[in-house]
């Protein structure tokens, strides 16, 4: 066991620098022990061979964001059967399933390609500890503080990630985009590089019959998703932009484990 | 010591960060097939009145007109379903052989439908024979063949302008019992209406190489300007923060300075969208005050976007309120924000010393310029006394969607 002011804490961060520096603070400064992997991939091992009271884990991982876009842009992913981005939530994910009694924060900058899984973690993961990587104080201490309290089972959100949060609504976002089984398979396909219906509709495996009745569909749930749209162009237009725009989501890994 | 596991490098060296700049087969694929899909209803439409024409003036039984007129009536309907999106060029695959032989069908109709020996005849067909025209123009640009196969695209265009020739002589030679030499011109000339919607689509192509060329031309500019941002600006910081080492405080000065260079360009990046992401927005406004003001309230936005100059002034207002709580010796700032209703009612509260209503009518000071903006897209700025009296309570009201004419 450790006290609170000695945490076991697991850093899944892939910059090297940022990740040195907070890990030499988190130890010279504040006595946790730190064991830092560059993604979840590696997290599995470190699990089997190690206890950690915390986990601080950035969302997006640039080198698997990057080798898998260059997949993506060549057309060799597959959104069946194949895995798909491993993102942040992929760890959140495992960790809530297998080591429910440990603290996570979510430690990120909070940029836009990280906006739906921010949305994510929180409304289907139970995220309730966000951290920025640039506070105010140029320090880890509010990292540290926000690890010690996620070891408490307390929230801690910091100002600059609260408006990335959802207000209190009665539909959850994956429950608007991604509660019909169609739906989800057309907004992967476009995320993949479907750009016409027919190419939307061999990925799918609906028909493009269906595929065509869904679009205005998916286009009225993203209204509801975000009222400021402005939606000038047809619905596919606007459908096709928007999962293109946010293929990291779409295709993230732990999104299809709960909505396959 | 911390306990480091470290695997490969930060960046394989074949997934550069940036794609190359260059105006190959995919991108022209991606902006003809994006601009084929704004095109398509006016095909349908074409075809209407080509059939229409025929339908008029061509001398076809009281049966051949009426299935004349059907088929206008038909095409008609179609072009609203092609416009929203539903146009065999936009669906690719199967879709554009079945286009063509419907194509062919039409285009043959008439030699069914108009008396023995009256079929291209004279030059009173070529309406009706011009119908394929639409087709060809979408077929000229449209990326249809496999990429492996697109040098040779000419070759199989010209063959099925040929194959299109040959079968006006075959309908000809049906209607009329023979070919004669009239029956040669007539197909001739219907042909040359082919050709000119062919060639036009050539040209609309060329014109989708030379649009993607000039957004290649805008990003490159737009990457020289971030090369000279990170030149100018980045590195000299990072050379004045070598430079203050051995003083702690004029360190943090310099640093202070580069993060706030850096977050003004990407705030500058973020505005230049079409529709910008507000969390994102209120987190980069935040995130430059903080270690200065205590946030003591902020809102949660969750995914709302908003058009540009909405943006634009939200984004104004946050940073001159923030600045303006900042500059007056306020300590603590509440921020809200509520999006109900269609309209945007941003908040903002601080402990400052507080400032008179009238400053928000003096043409020389930003609040007053802030208050014009927001009056423009039909909102308003307006400053009252905070809780209690201390400090000041600012309210923007902007609608959330842009006025038309704004945009």
């Amino acid at each position: 066991m450790t006290t609170r002011n000695h945490l076991r804490i697991l850093l899944i961060e892939d910059s090297d620098q940022l990740a040195g520096s907070t890990s030499r603070e988190l130890q010279g400064e504040y006595g946790h022990s730190v064991t830092w992997l560059r993604d979840p991939t590696y997290m599995e091992p470190a699990l089997a061979e190690q206890r950690f009271d915390v986990a601080i884990i950035d969302l997006l991982y640039e080198h698997l964001n990057q080798e898998f876009d260059a997949r993506r842009r060549a057309h060799r992913v597959k959104v069946r059967g194949d895995q798909l981005l491993i993102s942040g939530l992929t760890a959140i994910r495992i960790l809530r399933e297998r080591r429910p009694e440990m603290g996570i924060v979510v430690w990120t900058s909070g940029e836009a390609n990280r906006r739906l899984h921010l949305l994510y973690s929180y409304e289907n993961l139970a995220m309730r500890s966000y951290c920025s990587k640039s506070p105010g104080t140029g320090r880890s201490d509010a990292l540290e503080r926000a690890a010690c309290l996620a070891r408490e089972r307390q929230q801690f959100v910091d100002p600059v990630l609260n408006p990335y949060l959802p207000r209190d609504r009665a539909r959850r976002s994956c429950d608007i985009l991604l509660q019909d089984a169609s739906k989800r398979a057309i907004w992967r396909a476009i995320a993949i590089g479907a750009d016409t219906r027919s190419e939307i509709s061999s990925i799918a495996g609906y028909s493009a019959r269906t595929v065509g009745n869904r679009i205005p569909e998916m286009y009225q749930d993203l209204l509801e998703f975000d009222a400021g749209l402005a939606g000038t162009r047809s619905p596919f237009v606007e459908i096709t932009r928007y999962a293109d725009r946010n293929w990291p989501f779409f295709l993230d890994d732990a999104v299809r484990v709960m909505y396959p | 010591m911390a306990n480091h596991t470290v695997q490969a490098s930060a960046r394989p060296a074949d997934h550069p960060r940036l794609q190359r700049l260059q105006n190959d087969e995919e991108l022209t694929r991606v902006t003809t097939k994006y601009m084929v899909g704004t095109l398509e209803w006016a095909g349908p439409v074409y075809q209407a009145l080509a059939l229409f024409t025929s339908a008029v003036y061509d001398p076809y039984s009281g049966a051949g007109r009426a299935a004349m007129l059907g088929l206008v009536v038909l095409h008609i309907a179609l072009a609203p379903l092609y416009y929203r999106g539903y146009g065999p060029f936009v669906h690719g695959g199967w879709w554009i052989p079945a286009y063509f032989l419907q194509c062919m069908l039409v285009s043959g109709l008439p030699a069914w439908l108009s008396p023995p020996h009256t079929y291209g005849v004279h030059s009173g067909w070529i309406p009706c024979s011009n119908y394929a025209a639409a087709a060809f123009l979408f077929l000229a640009f449209y990326p249809w063949l496999p990429a492996p196969l697109i040098r040779r695209r000419v070759f199989f265009e010209s063959a099925m302008l040929a194959v299109y020739f040959i079968y006006f002589l075959v309908l000809s030679r049906l209607n009329n019992g023979g070919l004669g030499w009239l029956n040669v011109r007539v197909a001739a000339l219907s042909f040359s209406w082919l050709l000119i919607g062919y060639l036009f689509g050539k040209t609309i192509g060329r014109m989708c190489v030379a649009a993607a060329q000039k957004q290649l031309e805008v990003q490159q500019r737009n990457f020289d300007e971030f090369f000279d941002f990170l030149h100018s600006h980045v590195k000299a910081n990072i050379a004045a923060v070598r430079m203050e080492l051995a003083d702690p405080l004029r360190l943090r000065e310099k640093l202070d300075e580069l993060e706030e260079t850096i977050g003004d360009y990407r705030l500058e990046i973020l505005l230049a969208r079409e529709q910008v992401p507000l969390a994102l927005l209120f987190s980069e406004r935040i995130r430059a005050f903080t270690g200065v003001l205590k946030m003591t309230e902020t809102p949660r936005l969750g995914p709302l976007t908003v058009a540009r100059p909405i943006g634009v002034l939200v984004g104004h207002a946050l940073g001159d309120l923030l600045k303006n709580a900042a500059n007056h010796g306020a300590t603590m700032v509440g921020i809200r924000c509520d999006t109900s209703g269609g309209t945007i009612r941003l908040e903002i509260a601080d402990d400052g010393p507080g400032f008179p209503a009238s400053v928000l009518d003096d043409s020389a000071r930003s609040l007053n310029r802030l208050r014009r903006a927001a009056r423009d897209l039909g909102g308003d700025l307006t400053l009252r006394p905070g809780a209690m009296n201390k400090g000041s309570l600012l309210t923007l009201v902007a609608p959330l969607r842009v006025p038309e004419v704004a945009r």
